[in-house]
């Protein structure tokens, strides 16, 4: 099977500098319904959404978003409240600034890892009482994104790809600015090596799964800022 | 049997080219007498059929064979959007289940290509695909496969969003995305950790004739410490165990696969 080397056959704009570097950049609109998180194996209890407020750890999730050549998804202008707590702090970031109605998604994003979040109220000791670790909220999960630049259809089962590895999500969506590194990809990016820095915008129309108790928790969207060397 | 009897051997029927084991390897596996006469090839260390020799772009290009080892397939439905119970694959949202399963690794070109079409599930579009070309008393395995990752399958008609907008509609390929491991050797006691790559990407396909997936190189060890790359996965006939995920449906024989690396190390 051959596969593309050539970067004007991408769906989005790749400009190689004088370093050697390509650089460009994705936009991801999380689908909310795809978020699906799997408790069975979580360190606290597992009945709950309150993920502050016991040990998450153990949890895994998988959740899709539909990517679009960087810039489709406007910056949000008007600090908003998150929709389930009129008491949160206004956050640019909370404004629904992507209409699925704006544009077809060029690809897919498939997110899959941890949750990282130890909200457990009391510190966990040793077996001669020393405190050996205390809550963490923060950074929210460990994940692989696959990033599949172009659509499936049967004829094409693997579209150019990109792989990246890190960590994800804080608890100030203003603040939320994640550096992940890129471990591989196919066709034109089969020999990619790199970082990727990821950055929210706003949220869009889909509501995330696992806060089905919180009546809608509108779905973010992400850019990513992609520095490899090809 | 000694390691030079096993290079004579493996010299001879696999070959430097990497050709099908046995020429009547790609017959119809069903007769329990043809075992008599199979002769069960052992190969040699992996240095001895796996050479890395780069092309004048520094690239190596070399394949290996895997046949899925279906009592391994471990299913965890727990996080499944759809009803959990099912095998309905096809028909449920079956995103959310995780899995693992592993397979016996062989030199590229021991696993016959299939010649036979052949029916697979009832109601199926026969294919040469679901021809079983794979009998595991043929040769011992030079290596493991691992693989784990997750069901990517949406057989939900569609997905609205908040406003009644339609934002996904059914997608049944491809079917999986997953890690591999491709250990390069027997782990044992003293052998932990074979060298090895690792690839991720998506599994599998609705049309086996068209089954042809492209993974990314995310890293190896030993020789492919560095190695950076891709490797094409074609699927190569089935074997003869059958899938635990498909236990409801009777002869799920599992799948052989071959992976045709392109790597820089």
């Amino acid at each position: 099977m051959k596969t593309s080397n050539t970067l004007s056959d991408l769906p989005i704009s790749v400009t190689v500098g004088k370093d050697g570097i390509a650089r460009f950049t994705v936009d991801m609109a999380v689908l909310g319904h795809t978020d699906a998180a799997d408790t069975s194996g979580r360190i606290g209890e597992k009945g709950t959404q309150n993920y502050f407020g016991i040990d998450t750890r153990g949890d895994s999730y998988y959740y899709e978003g539909h990517l679009y050549p960087g810039g489709t998804i406007p910056t949000p202008t008007a600090p908003t409240r998150l929709s389930v707590n009129p008491n949160a702090p206004l956050k640019l970031n909370n404004e629904v600034v992507w209409d699925f109605t704006k544009a077809k998604p060029i690809g897919t994003l498939m997110g899959r890892g941890w949750i990282l979040i130890n909200g457990a109220k009391a510190p966990y000791l040793d077996t001669r009482g020393t405190v050996v670790e205390t809550t963490r909220a923060a950074p929210h999960l460990l994940s692989t994104h696959t990033l599949y630049l172009g659509l499936f259809t049967p004829d094409t089962l693997s579209p150019p790809s990109l792989i990246t590895s890190g960590m994800e999500n804080g608890s100030d969506p203003d603040q939320e600015l994640m550096m992940r590194a890129v471990t591989g990809g196919t066709g034109q990016f089969r020999f990619a090596e790199g970082e990727v820095r990821q950055e929210r915008i706003g949220r869009n129309t889909t509501a995330l799964r696992t806060f089905s108790s919180f009546a809608e928790v509108l779905s973010p969207n992400y850019r990513f800022h992609f520095a490899v060397r090809l | 049997m000694t390691i030079e009897r096993d290079r004579r051997h493996f010299i001879k029927t696999v070959g430097a080219g990497g050709v099908a084991l046995a020429a009547g390897g790609c017959a119809s596996l069903a007769a329990p007498a043809a075992a008599q006469t199979v002769q069960t090839t052992m190969f040699p260390p992996v240095e001895n059929w796996l050479t890395l020799t780069p092309d004048r772009n520094g690239i190596v290009r070399f394949s290996v064979d895997v046949a899925v080892l279906g009592h391994t397939d471990a299913i965890d439905a727990s996080g499944r959007i759809g009803p959990k119970d099912s095998q309905n694959y096809f028909q449920i949202d079956v995103r959310g289940d995780t899995f693992y399963v592993e397979g016996a690794l062989y030199p590229g070109g021991t696993i016959p290509d299939p010649t036979v079409v052949t029916q697979g599930r009832p109601g199926g579009r026969p294919s040469k695909q679901y021809q079983n070309v794979w009998d595991f008393t043929k040769a011992k395995p030079a290596g493991h496969w691992l693989s784990r990752g997750w069901a990517i399958i949406n057989g939900q008609a569609e997905y609205k969003d908040t406003k009644g907008t339609v934002v996904e509609t059914r997608r049944t390929e491809p079917h999986l995305l997953t890690e591999h491991n491709y250990v390069f050797g027997q782990m044992t006691g003293d052998n932990l950790t074979p060298e090895m790559l690792i690839s991720s990407g998506a599994d599998d396909g609705n049309d086996p004739e068209k089954e042809v997936l492209v993974r990314a190189i995310t890293g190896g060890t030993g020789r492919f410490k560095f190695a950076r790359g891709q490797v094409v996965e074609r699927i190569l006939g089935r074997n003869t165990t059958t899938l635990r995920s498909f236990s409801n449906f009777p002869n799920a024989y599992s799948p052989n696969y071959r992976f045709e690396f392109e790597v820089k190390l």
